[in-house]
C-alpha cells in the first residue's frame, strides 16, 4: 500500500498557548459506532460536521469540512477536526481554542477506536455537541451514535474534587510552550509517582522473550491504590499495525473493578491505550506479543505531600507532573511561589502562599502547538531574495495522512540546487541552510522526545546559518541540529536525520543566502524527504 | 485466484468433453444446445435438458442467430488449410474459413470464427471453434463443434445421419449415445495464486518489504524443483533467491506447502535502499502430465513452465520545490562617509581627508578605487600614492585616509574626486564616481613665535629652557589646546600669561640623549569657540658641539676640552649634517665621544666643538684625543692629534 504524504507549512512567527491552570474533568462527545481504522472522507460531499464547546452562543455551533482522502489514518482525521475547530472557534472561548481531539479506545464499547472531541476547559460548563453538517460526515467516522460526558470537577473517575477546598491560593502558568504538538499535563500534589512502571509478567513473550517496551502514563488520580492487569490476546494478529481486525488486543481486570471486559484493539505503537476508565494509559513499542501476556501496573494514591504531612503549605507540598504525550516527570518537586518546571517544554508553575495543599490535589493545563498556515504545500516560495542577503526562512513539516501506521528513518536532502551556480562552486557563495527540531529531536541536545524545546517562534536565518549536529549542546540551543550549508546529494545516506512522532516529522527550517553572483529572475531548487514507513 | 502478473500464466482447462444432444422442437433458436457442467466423466448416455445454459453469456448472444438451417462442410484433408464451407440447399452462399490443423495429430481439424467475420456472431467470440472429426471417428457418427469460451470448454454434435463427410449441421441434432472419452491431461503451467506485494505495477513500499508468492497446479502438481526465484534490485543489484526450489539467501527464504500449492516468503537481512526498483523474476514448470481417454483425442504434451515477474518500487521519499526571484546587484558601490564631508566648510588644515566607499552587496572591487584630491591621485587603482595614503576594511568597505604632510592652505577649497566599480561579475559591473569639496577655515591672527633657544644659539643642556609664545590679538588663545609635541610626547609645560596669548616655557626634566635631534612641535589653537584656528610650528634642535656639557662626578665643574674644527669642503655635499662627519679613533676606550658635530652651513666652514669628556677621566690625567674628519666622498681630513691634561683634584 502506498503511503499518501503532504507538506504541511509553519508560520515562521507563529506562536504557542497555554491555558489557565484547570481542574477536573474536560466534557466530551465520543464516537460508539465506529468499527474501522481507515476513513475515507469524500470531497464533495458527507464531509461536514457542527460542534459546539462550552455552549458557545450563536454563530456557534460551527461547521467544519473535513480533508478529503481515502483510507485516511485516524490519527490525521483527528488532528484535522482539532485544527478545524480550533480554528474555526478561534477566541470564542478556552472550550474551542484549546479543545482536543483524538482517536482512541478511551471506553469504547466496542473494543475499536473511537473519535473523541474534548473541550479545552474543565468544570460544570465544559460540554461538547456534535451535530451533522450540512452535507454530514459523522455516519462515516463512527459519530452517528455519541456518548456524552459533561465536564466536572471531581477527580476522573472519582466524584472527589480534583482540587481541594483547604487550597484557596492559586497556580499560575508561565513561559513559553515549546511543544509541537498539542498536549495536556497534569500537575498532582503528593511525595511519589501515582502512577508505576508497566511490568511485564515473566512469561510474556513481549517485553521478556523480546524488547518490547509497555510505558505507563496518563493521568490516574484514584482514591485507593490499585493494581491493573491487562492480558493480550493475539487471536486476530501478534503485532500492532495489521490494521483493524488484525492487530493484538487487551482487557484489563483492577483491584478497584476499574475492568475492560471488551477486548480493545492495539492499533499502532507508541500510542497511548486507555487502561480502565481512571486515566492510567500503557504504550506499547512494536514488538510481537505472544498470546496471553500479561501487563502490571501499580497505581499509588499519595498520602503525604511531602513524604511525612498530610497537608503542606506551598514550599513544603510536592508535586509530579505527567502529560498525555509523555513528558512526566522523573521524580517530585517541591511548590514554589516563585515557579518550578511544568514539563521539560518552556513552562513553569508557581503557587499563591495561600492555604494548604493535599495530596492528590490537580492542575491541569492544556498547551497547544503552532497553527498551520497551509496544507499540500507543493512548493516552498522564498520570494524576492537579493543577492548576498539570506532569503527569508521557511518551516515546513512533512507527515502521512494514509497507506502507513508508522514512520521512521525520516531524513532530508537538497537534492537540486537548480539554476544556481555559485553553490558549491568553489567560492561557497550561495548557501541552503537547514534546521531541525520536534517531538522525535527536539533542541537543548538531548535529541529525546519530551526532552526539550520542539518549536521555536521566529527562528532566524542566523540560527541556521551555523553547523550543529543532532545531539549537541551549543548554540543554537532550540534546535536539534542544523546545517550551515546543504550539499546536493542523491542519496538517503547523506541525506540529514529528521525526527518524528508516529505518522507526523519534526519541523524543518530552510533558508537561502544568495551569493553576490547569482542570477536569473526565477530560480527553482528542489528538496527531498526520504522516509520509511510500515 | 490468479493474479495478473507480467507473464502469461494462462488458466487450468480440462480437457474433457461435455457432450450433448438436442431435439429441433426444443431447440432454443440458435441450434445450439448446451450441456451442463457434469460430463467431465469419460462416458455419456444421456442428454442433458435442452437450454440448461440458457443463461450463459455465450447463449444470450447466439440466441440472436437465426434459426436458418445451415450446413458446413470441412474440406480439405487432414493437415493444412482448408474450407468451411456451407452446403445447405437453403443456404445462398457459401461461407469459408480457414481450417487450421491441430498441432500434433490429423485427427482433428479446426476452424477458427475470427471476431466480426461471421456476421450473426458477435465479433467477441474469437474464441470460438468448430473441429471436425476424421473417418476413423465416423463409428460415432459425430460432427464435434467444439466452443471454448473463457470459462469452459463445450461439444456441440450434429447427428444427421444423412449427412456424409465433414459437414456439420447446425441446425438439429439426435441424441446421441455412445462413448467419447475426454482427454484428461495436464495442459496448463502451474499458476501464482498469491504474491506480495501485489504485482499490478510498481507499487510503492517500506523498506523492509518482503517479498511472498505462492504456486498451485492442481492437476499433476508444481515440480519444486523447478522452480527458481531472482531478485533484481537497482541500487543492490541482482541476486538470486531460489534455484531448482533450494534456498539462495542463506536462511532467508522461507518454504512451505507441497506441490498442489507451494509457499515461497523471503524477508530480506537488510533494508532496501529509497528508492529502489525492485523485480522478483519467477519460473518453474509442473510435474509429468497425466493422458488419458481416447487415444485419438489425447496425446501427452510436455511439462508446462511459466515465467513470471513481481515489480515492486520503494518509493519512499517525496519532493519540495522552491522556488525564489533572484534581485542581483544593480546598486553601484556609494561613500558611506566622508571627512570633512561634502559641502562643509571650517574645516581644520591639520585634519586627514578620509573617504569611505561600500558596497553592501557584491562589495567593492578595490581594483577600481580611484581617489583624487586637488586633482592629484591619492589613490591610483586601488594602490595609495604615496605613504601619506592609507587603505582599510574589505570589499564590504573600504577606508581611505589621507594625511598630507603639509597642512591644507587656510580658506581654501578642496575637491575630492572618487570613484569605483563592485564586483557582479555575471553583469556588467555597477560603477559610481563622485565629486565632493570642503573648505577649510580662514585664517586667523593666531601667531607662533619668539621660539627659543633661537636659531645659531647654543645652551647647556640645564639650562636649556624651550618657550615660544602663542598670541591671537583677536580671540586670545585656547590654553588648553595650546601645548608642546617634544620628541612625539604631549606637554604642557609651564604657560606664563601673555597680553593677548601664553608663553609655553618647557624644561626637560631630565637630560636629552645626545643620539637624537630635539623635535619640538607648537600647537596653538585660538580662542575662537565657533571656529578654532589651529596652527602648528615645528623646530628641530641639534647637538653641537658648542652646546656645552656639564659632568657630574668626577667632574664637578668645567673641565673640557673645547676642540674647534674648521673643515671645508667644497666638493661633495654633505648628504647629512649628524652622520657626515664622525669621529675615527679615540684613545680611550670609550665609544662615547660625548660630543657631536654642528654644521652651521655644510657648504662652508664647518666649525665643530669637541667636548670630550667621559667618567674614565681622572684629575691629573693626560688625555690624547685623535680626531678625524670624513665626508661621505671618503675624503678624510686629519687625523690631527691634541692631547690635554686634566686639572688636579681640588682641595
Amino acid at each position: 500500500m502506498a503511503a499518501v504524504s503532504r507538506w504541511v507549512r509553519y508560520p515562521i512567527a507563529g506562536t504557542t498557548g497555554f491555558s489557565t491552570i484547570q481542574n477536573g474533568t474536560r466534557g466530551l462527545q465520543r464516537g460508539t459506532a465506529n468499527t474501522s481504522d481507515k476513513f475515507t472522507i469524500p470531497g464533495g460531499a458527507n464531509n461536514q460536521m457542527k460542534v459546539n464547546i462550552d455552549g458557545a452562543a450563536g454563530p456557534a455551533p460551527y461547521q467544519i469540512t473535513l480533508t478529503s482522502g481515502t483510507d485516511l489514518d485516524p490519527r490525521f482525521v483527528a488532528r484535522d477536526i482539532q485544527r478545524k475547530l480550533q480554528t474555526a472557534g478561534a477566541g470564542v472561548n478556552d472550550g474551542f481554542d484549546y479543545c482536543q481531539v483524538e482517536f482512541s479506545n478511551y471506553k469504547s464499547s466496542n473494543g475499536f477506536g473511537q473519535f473523541v472531541i474534548r473541550s479545552g476547559t474543565t468544570d460544570t460548563g465544559s460540554t461538547v455537541a456534535i451535530t451533522a453538517g450540512d452535507s454530514s460526515v459523522l455516519s462515516l467516522l463512527g459519530l452517528n451514535s455519541l456518548a456524552t460526558e459533561n465536564g466536572t470537577n471531581d477527580h476522573l473517575g472519582t466524584s472527589t474534587d480534583a482540587l481541594d477546598a483547604a487550597y484557596t491560593g492559586t497556580a499560575t502558568v508561565s513561559g513559553v510552550y515549546r511543544g509541537a504538538f498539542d498536549d495536556l499535563y497534569q500537575l498532582t500534589i503528593g511525595d511519589i509517582q501515582p502512577i508505576g512502571t508497566a511490568t511485564a509478567a515473566g512469561g510474556n513473550t513481549y517485553g521478556i522473550s523480546n524488547a518490547g517496551v509497555a510505558t505507563g502514563g496518563g493521568f490516574w488520580n484514584g482514591d485507593a491504590d490499585e493494581t491493573y492487569t491487562v492480558t493480550i490476546a493475539t487471536t486476530n494478529g501478534q503485532t500492532v499495525g495489521g490494521g483493524t481486525g488484525n492487530v493484538p488486543t487487551f482487557t484489563v481486570t483492577s483491584t478497584q473493578s476499574d475492568d475492560v471486559a471488551t477486548a480493545q484493539e492495539i492499533l499502532y505503537a507508541d500510542e497511548p491505550y486507555y487502561i480502565g476508565t481512571r486515566g492510567l494509559t500503557i504504550s506499547w513499542s512494536d514488538a510481537p506479543f505472544g498470546s496471553g501476556d500479561v501487563f502490571t501496573v501499580i497505581c499509588t494514591k499519595p498520602t503525604t505531600v511531602d513524604g511525612s504531612n498530610p497537608t503542606g503549605a506551598v514550599a513544603v507540598a510536592e508535586y509530579q507532573y505527567r502529560s498525555f504525550l509523555g513528558d512526566d516527570s522523573s521524580a517530585v518537586t517541591v511548590t514554589s511561589v516563585g515557579g518550578t518546571a511544568l514539563g521539560r517544554k518552556g513552562l513553569t508553575v508557581g503557587f499563591s502562599d495561600s492555604g494548604v495543599l493535599t495530596p492528590r490535589d490537580e492542575f491541569k493545563v492544556v498547551c497547544k502547538g503552532p497553527t498551520p498556515e497551509a496544507f499540500g504545500v507543493t512548493n516552498m516560495v522564498y520570494g524576492n531574495v537579493t543577492v548576498t542577503t539570506e532569503s527569508p526562512v521557511k518551516v515546513h513539516q512533512f507527515e502521512i495522512i494514509s497507506g502507513a501506521v508508522d514512520m521512521s528513518s525520516v531524513k532530508f536532502s537538497l537534492q537540486s540546487h537548480g539554476t544556481f551556480s555559485h553553490h558549491d562552486a568553489g567560492d561557497l557563495d550561495t548557501f541552503f541552510r537547514y534546521g531541525t527540531a520536534g517531538f522525535g529531536n527536539p533542541g537543548d541536545g538531548t535529541s529525546n522526545p519530551n526532552e526539550g524545546p520542539e518549536w521555536t517562534t521566529s527562528v532566524l536565518a542566523a540560527d541556521i546559518a551555523t553547523a550543529k549536529t543532532s545531539g549537541n549542546t551549543g548554540a543554537p540551543i532550540h534546535l536539534d541540529s542544523t546545517v550551515t550549508d546543504l550539499a546536493v546529494v542523491s542519496s538517503a545516506d547523506n541525506a540529514e536525520d529528521v525526527g518524528n512522532r508516529s505518522l507526523v516529522a519534526d519541523f524543518v527550517w530552510t533558508n537561502i543566502r544568495l551569493g553576490a553572483q547569482e542570477s536569473g529572475a526565477n530560480s527553482s531548487i528542489n528538496y527531498r524527504l526520504y522516509f520509511d514507513y510500515v | 485466484m490468479p493474479f495478473p502478473l507480467g507473464g502469461d500464466f494462462g488458466r487450468v482447462v480440462s480437457r474433457g468433453f461435455n457432450v450433448v444432444s438436442s431435439d429441433p422442437e426444443t431447440d432454443q433458436g440458435d441450434g445450439l444446445v448446451y450441456a451442463g457442467p457434469t460430463a467431465s466423466g469419460s462416458s455419456f448416455s444421456a442428454s442433458q435438458p435442452p437450454g440448461a445454459e440458457k443463461d450463459h453469456p455465450v447463449h444470450q448472444l447466439l440466441e440472436s442467430v437465426s434459426r436458418t438451417k445451415e450446413f458446413y462442410n470441412f474440406s480439405g484433408g487432414t493437415t493444412g488449410s482448408g474450407v468451411l464451407s456451407k452446403v445447405s440447399s437453403n443456404v445462398s452462399s457459401a461461407w469459408t474459413h480457414s481450417v487450421v490443423p491441430l498441432a500434433a495429430t490429423s485427427f482433428w481439424r479446426m476452424a477458427q470464427f475470427n471476431p466480426g467475420e461471421y456476421p450473426r456472431l458477435p465479433g467477441v467470440f474469437s474464441d470460438l471453434f468448430v473441429y471436425d472429426v476424421v473417418t476413423s471417428f465416423t463409428s460415432y457418427n459425430s460432427r464435434i463443434i467444439h466452443m471454448i469460451d473463457t470459462l469452459a470448454a463445450r461439444i456441440k454434435q450434429a447427428g444427421d445421419p444423412s449427412m456424409s463427410g465433414n459437414v456439420i449441421q447446425t441446425d438439429y441434432y439426435t441424441t446421441v449415445s455412445g462413448q467419447v472419452d475426454p482427454c484428461i491431461g495436464d495442459f496448463e503451467p502451474p499458476f501464482i495464486t498469491y504474491i506480495a506485494p501485489t504485482a499490478s505495477g510498481l507499487e510503492v513500499r517500506p523498506r523492509d518489504q518482503a517479498i511472498e508468492f505462492s504456486l498451485s497446479d492442481v492437476i499433476t502438481g508444481v515440480d519444486i524443483s523447478t522452480v527458481f526465484a531472482s531478485v533484481n534490485s537497482t541500487t543492490s543489484g541482482t541476486f538470486s533467491l531460489l534455484a531448482n526450489g533450494s534456498d539462495q539467501t542463506g536462511g532467508h527464504v522461507n518454504v512451505t506447502g507441497d506441490a498442489t500449492s507451494y509457499n515461497f516468503r523471503y524477508v530480506p537481512p537488510f533494508l532496501w535502499d529509497y528508492n529502489d526498483i525492485v523485480t522478483v523474476t519467477i519460473s518453474g514448470s509442473d510435474l509429468t502430465p497425466m493422458v488419458g481417454g481416447n487415444p485419438f483425442f489425447c496425446t501427452a504434451s510436455g511439462t508446462n513452465s511459466f515465467t513470471g515477474t513481481i515489480p515492486f518500487q520503494v518509493l519512499n521519499e517525496t519532493s519540495l520545490p522552491a522556488s525564489l526571484t533572484v534581485i542581483g546587484d544593480t546598486v553601484p558601490p556609494y561613500i558611506s562617509q566622508a571627512v570633512p564631508a561634502s559641502g562643509t566648510t571650517g574645516n581644520s588644515v591639520f585634519d586627514p581627508v578620509v573617504v569611505k566607499v561600500a558596497d553592501d552587496l557584491t562589495g567593492v572591487d578595490l581594483s577600481t578605487l580611484i581617489v583624487n584630491v586637488d586633482s592629484n591621485p591619492i589613490v591610483s587603482a586601488g594602490v595609495p600614492s604615496s605613504s601619506e595614503t592609507v587603505i582599510t576594511g574589505t570589499p564590504t568597505e573600504y577606508t581611505v585616509t589621507y594625511t598630507p604632510t603639509s597642512a591644507f592652505t587656510y580658506g581654501s577649497t578642496t575637491n575630492v574626486a572618487v570613484s569605483a566599480a563592485d564586483l557582479v561579475s555575471i553583469t556588467a559591473p555597477n560603477s559610481f564616481s563622485s565629486l565632493y569639496d570642503f573648505s577649510f577655515i580662514e585664517d586667523s591672527t593666531l601667531v607662533i613665535e619668539n621660539f627659543v633657544p633661537a636659531v645659531g644659539t647654543h645652551h647647556n643642556l640645564d639650562q636649556l629652557d624651550i618657550k615660544v609664545d602663542v598670541r591671537d590679538d583677536t580671540y586670545g588663545v585656547d590654553a588648553d589646546q595650546t601645548f608642546f609635541v617634544i620628541n612625539g610626547t604631549v606637554t604642557s609645560g609651564t604657560q606664563t600669561l601673555l597680553a593677548s596669548g601664553i608663553q609655553l616655557t618647557y624644561h626637560p626634566p631630565n637630560d636629552f640623549n645626545f643620539d637624537e635631534p630635539i623635535r619640538v612641535t607648537v600647537h596653538g589653537t585660538n580662542g575662537n569657540v565657533s571656529a578654532p584656528v589651529v596652527k602648528e610650528a615645528f623646530y628641530t634642535l641639534f647637538y653641537g658641539c658648542r652646546i656645552l656639557y656639564f659632568n657630574d662626578d668626577p667632574f664637578p665643574h668645567a673641565t673640557n676640552v673645547d676642540v674647534f674644527v674648521r673643515a671645508r669642503n667644497v666638493e661633495a655635499l654633505h648628504k647629512d649634517l649628524t652622520t657626515g662627519y664622525f669621529f675615527t679613533s679615540y684613545t680611550q676606550p670609550s665609544s662615547d665621544f660625548g660630543a657631536s658635530i654642528e654644521a652651521i652651513n655644510p657648504q662652508a666652514d664647518l666649525p665643530a666643538t669637541l667636548t670630550v669628556i667621559g667618567p674614565e677621566h681622572n684629575y691629573g690625567q693626560t688625555v690624547t684625543v685623535e680626531f678625524s674628519v670624513e665626508d661621505f666622498e671618503g675624503n678624510l681630513l686629519g687625523p690631527y692629534i691634541f692631547t690635554y691634561t686634566i686639572e688636579n683634584k681640588p682641595d
